[in-house]
C-alpha cells in the first residue's frame, strides 16, 4: 500500500516565482490496484511519480510506502550509460540484494538485448533501454510498480511480452503508470486518474478518465 | 469506492487499518546499516568501472597514477637536493607527503560534481548521497595507502629503512581519510546548492598546498611561522605520517585530539549539510 496524503510540491523558478504542480493531492494505491494516470506535458506526472517512489520529497504532505516499491522507470534515469547492460544488472542486483545471476539470465531472456547486453548503455535505441529498465525491475520483483512512460515505445512484440509479465506480475501486486497516450493506459489499467493543475481525480472506469482527459 | 481513492480533503487521519506495525529501532538501524554496506560496495565496483573501464590495467591504474607522480616529483627532488633532510633521504620524504596530499586533492576537486554526476543513481531510494561520496573517497584512499604501503616495502627491502611506527601512519592516513571525507561532504552539499562553490574548489586546493605541510616539515621551519601553520589541521595529519615514517629522525608537530575534534567536527556539519540539501535537489 502506498498512502499519499495533501502532498505539494512546487519548484522554484528564475525571477523568485513558484511554479505548483501538484497542489494537495491525496490517494491510496492498494496491492493489486493498476492505476494508469494522465496527464499532459509537464502536468507534473514524473514528479509524482518520483514522490511515490521517495527520491523526490514534497514540500508539504507525506507519503507512506507499506510495501516495496520499483523505482521510477523511466528513460534515461536509474541506470549508468557508459556501462553496459550486463553491468548495470550487476549494479541493480547489488543494491537490490539479489542473486547476480537470476537478474542476469532474467534480463537476458526478457530484453533480448544479446550481444549488446555487453555494450554501453549510450549505444542503445530507445527501445532496448526500455527493455532493459523493465526486465531489471521484473527481475527484483517488486510489490508496486512505477512505470513512466517506458512502455510507450515498445514495438508490438515488446508490448505483449511486457503485458504478459505485468498481468502475471500484478496479480496481487500493483502497477502505477503514467502517460500523455490514453491507449497504453487501456492496455494496462484497471482504474485511472488524471493529473491537471496540480490536482488528480480518480475515476473508477479508464474509458471516463480517457474522455475527461481528451476534454481538457 | 474505487481501489485507489483520494480528493482535495485529504485522507482521514491515521494509517488505514490493514498496515504492518512498525518494527524496532534497533531491528531498523541494523538493516539500514546493511543496507548501506551493499550499496556502497556495489558503488565502489561501479566507480572502478566506470573511471577505469573493465578489464585490462583496471584497478591497477588507480594507484599507478598517484605513484607515478609521487615518485617522478621524488626522484627530481633527489636530483636537485641529493643531501636529502637531515638522515632521511629525500625520495620517501617526499612521497609520504606528496602521496597523500594528491589523494586528498582528488577527493576534494571531484567532490563538487559528485552529486550532478551520480543524480541518475539517486532514482534508487536506497543510494543516499553520503553513500556515493563515501564509495568514491575510499576509492582513493585504498589507492594511496596501496601506493604508500607499496614504497614502504620497496625501500625497506632495498635499503634497509623501515617504517618507524606503521599504525601512526595508519591512524594519520585514516584521519585523513575522515578529514576530506567531511570537507568534501560539505563542498559536494555546497556545489548543489551554490554553482560558484564549483569554481572556488580546485584554485583553493591549489593555494592551500604551500600550507598544508606536505612539502615540509615543521621542524626545520622559524619558530613562529610553526605556530601559525599548527592551526591549519593538514599539517598536523602530515607531520603525523612523518612521525609514523622517520620517527625520531625528524621531530614531529601534532596533536591528535585536535585533528580528531577537526575530523568529527567536518563530518557532522557535513553530513548535516548533505541532509538539509538532499530535498533541495532536482531531477
Amino acid at each position: 500500500m502506498i498512502y499519499f496524503d495533501r502532498v505539494s510540491k512546487h519548484y522554484d523558478l528564475r525571477g523568485g516565482t513558484k511554479k505548483h504542480v501538484l497542489r494537495n493531492v491525496s490517494g491510496i494505491i492498494r496491492p493489486g490496484d493498476a492505476l494508469g494516470i494522465l496527464g499532459r506535458n509537464g502536468a507534473g506526472k514524473s514528479t509524482l511519480v518520483r514522490m511515490l517512489a521517495g527520491v523526490e520529497h514534497p514540500n508539504s504532505g507525506r507519503i507512506e510506502r507499506r510495501m516495496t516499491v520499483s523505482w521510477p522507470l523511466a528513460h534515461g534515469v536509474g541506470l549508468q550509460n557508459s556501462m553496459s547492460g550486463a553491468d548495470n544488472a550487476r549494479f541493480i542486483a547489488r543494491i537490490y540484494n539479489q542473486p547476480i545471476k537470476k537478474v542476469l539470465d532474467f534480463v537476458e531472456d526478457f530484453a533480448e538485448l544479446g550481444p549488446y547486453m555487453n555494450m554501453p548503455a549510450k549505444t542503445y535505441s530507445v527501445g532496448m533501454m526500455g527493455r532493459l529498465l523493465l526486465g531489471l525491475s521484473f527481475a527484483v520483483d517488486f510489490d508496486c510498480y512505477l512505470i513512466d512512460e517506458v512502455t510507450a515505445t515498445g514495438d508490438q512484440r515488446f508490448v505483449q511480452r511486457a503485458q504478459a509479465l505485468l498481468a502475471e506480475k500484478t496479480r496481487g501486486r500493483s502497477l502505477v503508470l503514467v502517460s500523455h497516450v490514453p491507449e497504453h493506459l487501456k492496455m494496462y489499467c484497471r482504474s485511472a486518474a488524471v493529473l491537471n493543475e496540480g490536482s488528480l481525480t480518480f475515476f473508477e472506469d479508464v474509458d471516463e478518465a480517457v474522455a475527461t482527459y481528451k476534454a481538457l | 469506492m474505487s481501489a485507489a481513492t483520494g480528493g482535495p480533503g485529504g485522507l482521514p487521519k491515521g494509517l488505514p487499518d490493514g498496515m504492518p506495525a512498525p518494527r524496532s529501532q534497533f531491528e531498523q538501524t541494523m538493516e539500514g546499516l546493511r543496507v548501506q554496506g551493499r550499496v556502497i560496495h556495489a558503488l565502489l565496483l561501479r566507480e572502478l568501472q566506470t573511471r577505469f573501464g573493465r578489464g585490462h590495467l583496471g584497478f591497477l591504474w588507480l594507484f599507478l597514477e598517484p605513484l607515478l607522480l609521487a615518485s617522478a616529483i621524488g626522484i627530481l627532488k633527489s636530483l636537485f637536493s641529493p643531501g636529502g633532510t637531515g638522515a632521511v633521504p629525500t625520495f620517501l620524504f617526499v612521497v609520504v607527503g606528496y602521496a597523500p596530499y594528491f589523494a586528498f586533492r582528488a577527493i576534494i576537486n571531484r567532490a563538487t560534481t559528485a552529486f550532478q554526476a551520480n543524480m541518475t543513481l539517486m532514482y534508487h531510494r536506497q543510494v543516499r548521497l553520503l553513500d556515493i561520496m563515501v564509495a568514491r573517497n575510499l576509492l582513493e584512499m585504498s589507492a594511496v595507502t596501496c601506493v604508500l604501503l607499496l614504497v614502504i616495502a620497496s625501500t625497506s627491502w632495498l635499503t634497509s629503512f623501515a617504517p618507524h611506527n606503521l599504525p601512526t601512519m595508519m591512524l594519520a592516513l585514516l584521519l585523513l581519510f575522515g578529514f576530506a571525507n567531511g570537507l568534501a561532504l560539505l563542498i559536494a552539499a555546497g556545489a548543489a546548492r551554490w554553482e560558484v562553490v564549483d569554481r572556488i574548489v580546485p584554485p583553493m586546493t591549489y593555494i592551500s598546498l604551500p600550507f598544508s605541510g606536505a612539502l615540509f616539515a615543521l621542524h626545520y621551519l622559524p619558530r613562529g611561522w610553526r605556530e601559525l601553520l599548527l592551526w591549519n589541521p593538514q599539517v598536523h595529519m602530515h607531520e603525523m605520517l612523518r612521525d609514523g615514517m622517520f620517527g625520531d629522525l625528524i621531530p614531529a608537530y601534532y596533536s591528535t585530539p585536535y585533528l580528531l575534534a577537526w575530523v568529527l567536527g567536518l563530518n557532522l556539519l557535513g553530513l548535516a549539510a548533505v541532509r538539509a540539501v538532499r530535498t533541495r535537489l532536482e531531477f
